[in-house]
């Protein structure tokens, strides 16, 4: 029982910040932008959480405040390859580079370290066992109770607002939208900034976490939760279901990690415990490259995705 | 030249400190220029150790020192051709990844005598002759934090955190792990890494998840060899009222009240041997090349005393001081790789 709640918790540590960039990502990527820009959303959350929470003391001021800024640098992002025409790949790494070298220049001012911010000044939970503390702690944050109402959000505004149905056209048929009146700029742009503040939440579930900001921290969920995008065909369904999946392996890999004796035996025939971790390790990335070659069922893109 | 005093220009961070104290009897006066790596500076480890070093061979022998910070990873080069155009006797630089650039500078400037930190020999293993590598014996000193870990601990199950699994830091835990043998031959010890990728050592979330693993398996000492992964591990140590150990910094106030101890790499006790060899006009190559500090000169350590060291049983630390002095006297050999 004990070890049950340790492994939920463990699953849902993991696959929050992730599903919640795959939400982002499917909101813009469902528009006709694909969003590389993950991984820099997520970081500059994370960032702009410690900030807040320092200032206030408060989880749901952090988590806010990294949602502004999220959407303020999807909004750049959006300038650059709406407005501007930037290639979105070109723009997404840019973005991922000044989140990087932004949040380490703000650290050196505002905190004058190369490393990480104060600790923030939140109370810490506790509990009984490891699994009962670790789940207090969980509930916690705000991202654990935003991301479920989120993902239902998501789903109903895609499939049946009027917002959500003309950032599809514009994902599908761009032209087709443009004629019938819809401003494919404008619909793209409010797209681009809902899922960047969308995914920025899941930067700041990384620093309530973690009790501070550490330079670098996202490490590399924005790339996983692309991968989610994908598997889950760009559906909000679909990226939450495979984020919870990715949570699922990485909580796996972590138990394995200590412990030789949890690998299965079968495995144990053909490989080292190592080797066996590392392909734990790699199975998200090799699942969407079985997706986009089109070995998973169908995967069909956004027909404007570019 | 030229492009020496280009690059020159191209580095806003140079800073001399004031005037220095008086020369010790039989040394001579030596300028010492020492290079960071980008970004270096206050981060509370490794490179703020090297400038203690600087700023304790200053103090102490009297020496001239200069330090630069490059803006960008391409001017690694030009920061150390700066000082060696300029006649230092010692250029040191701080980080293996300035292995090559060390390389490259030493051949271009034969009569400058080049040291780095954590130095990387070339492939063919050839250093070169105005070059000395600086390495440290890091599992002498994990050994002693192993020990320290197998008395802590009470539920007889120990746990060691390492960043990118890559055989320096095997030898953190191989260290470690003897060390916990010694003191605890009952104990289990269970050994996680955060990944195969160089972001294996700035993922704290990833150090968290591997350490609630561990405390959740009954472990309830954790060593960590993980960069600013670690620090999730002490988010955990303090989630769940357990103990954390440090790694080559005193790491106790990133967490006051987990953090045990910490095992030290002091690279300001490198820096500052190498400058004192320059004072006295000597040069000390090693082995071919590569000098490794270990116990015996102090160049790795734990945190044992002072309030930073409060938790820590007195009987604790006499019965791993005796083992320290077994290492130093070579009566026990520590297994590295």
């Amino acid at each position: 029982m004990s070890g049950l709640l340790v492994f939920l918790s463990q699953v849902v540590s993991a696959a929050l910040p992730v599903a919640l960039a795959a939400l982002g990502g499917v909101w813009s990527e469902r528009a006709g932008v694909a969003t590389i820009a993950l991984e820099g959303y997520v970081l500059a959350g994370a960032f702009g959480a410690a900030v807040a929470a320092l200032a206030t003391g408060s989880a749901w001021v952090a988590a806010m405040a990294a949602m502004a800024l999220g959407a303020l640098l999807g909004w750049l992002f959006a300038t650059a390859t709406v407005r501007l025409r930037a290639n979105a790949i070109v723009a997404g790494v840019a973005v991922n580079l000044l989140a990087a070298a932004g949040t380490r220049v703000a650290l050196k001012v505002l905190y004058d370290s190369a490393s990480n911010s104060p600790p923030l000044p939140l109370g810490a939970s506790s509990g009984a066992s490891v699994g009962i503390a670790a789940l207090r702690e969980l509930a916690a944050s705000p991202a654990l109770w935003m991301a479920p109402l989120l993902g239902l959000a998501s789903h109903v505004a895609l499939a049946r607002s009027v917002f959500g149905l003309r950032v599809t056209a514009c994902g599908e048929n761009p032209s087709a939208a443009r004629s019938l009146g819809v401003s494919v700029e404008r619909v793209r742009t409010q797209a681009l900034v809902l899922g960047a503040a969308i995914a920025a939440l899941g930067g700041a579930q990384l620093t309530l976490h973690q009790r501070e900001f550490v330079a670098y921290m996202s490490g590399g969920r924005g790339f996983l939760a692309l991968a989610a995008v994908i598997l889950g065909r760009w559906t909000p369904r679909g990226a939450i279901v495979w984020a919870v999946a990715i949570g699922a392996l990485s909580a796996l890999e972590t138990t394995l990690a200590g412990d030789d004796t949890m690998v299965p035996r079968a495995a144990l025939a053909l490989l080292s415990p190592a080797a066996f971790r590392a392909l734990v390790q790699a199975l998200p990335f090799g699942l969407t490259l079985l997706a986009v070659m089109g070995r998973l069922g169908r995967a069909r893109p956004p027909a404007a995705l570019s | 030249m030229v492009l020496a005093a280009l690059a020159s220009l191209a580095l806003p961070a140079r800073r001399t400190e004031g005037a220095p104290a008086a020369v010790p009897n039989g040394h001579r006066r030596v300028r010492v220029g020492l290079v960071f790596d980008v970004g270096g500076r206050g981060d509370k480890s490794f490179n703020d150790g090297a400038y203690e070093g600087l700023m304790r061979a200053r103090r102490e022998l009297g020496a001239e020192v200069e330090y630069v910070e490059p803006a960008d990873s391409d001017d690694r080069a030009a920061a150390l051709r700066m000082f060696a155009s300029r006649g230092f006797d010692r250029v040191m630089a701080i980080g293996y990844v300035f292995s090559r650039d060390v390389d490259e500078v030493a051949r271009d400037n034969p009569d400058t005598e080049f040291a780095c930190i954590d130095y990387a020999p070339p492939e063919d293993g050839r250093v070169p002759r105005n070059v000395v590598g600086l390495r440290f014996r890091e599992e002498e000193g994990s050994f002693l934090v192993g020990a320290l870990a197998g008395l802590h601990s009470r539920s007889h199950a120990v746990g060691f955190v390492g960043g990118m699994d890559i055989p320096l830091i095997r030898r953190f835990e191989h260290g470690y792990t003897a060390g916990v043998r010694a003191t605890c031959p009952a104990c289990r010890v269970v050994a996680s890494y955060a990944g195969s990728t160089p972001s294996a050592f700035k993922d704290p979330e990833k150090g968290a998840a591997l350490a609630t693993a561990q405390y959740a398996s009954g472990v309830d000492v954790i060593f960590h060899a993980s960069g600013s992964t670690g620090h999730g591990v002490f988010v955990a140590a303090q989630r769940f009222h357990r103990a954390a150990i440090g790694v080559d910094a005193d790491q106790h106030d990133e967490m006051p009240g987990v953090v045990i101890t910490s095992m030290l790499k002091r690279v300001d006790v490198a820096i500052f041997n190498v400058a004192r060899d320059a004072s006295l006009g000597r040069i000390d190559r090693g082995d071919h090349g590569i000098r490794s500090f270990g116990l015996v000169d102090g160049g790795v350590d734990y945190v044992r005393t002072g309030p930073h060291a409060a938790s820590l049983d007195p009987a604790h630390i006499a019965r791993v001081e005796a083992l320290r002095g077994e290492v130093v006297a070579g009566r026990v050999r520590v297994p590295g790789a």
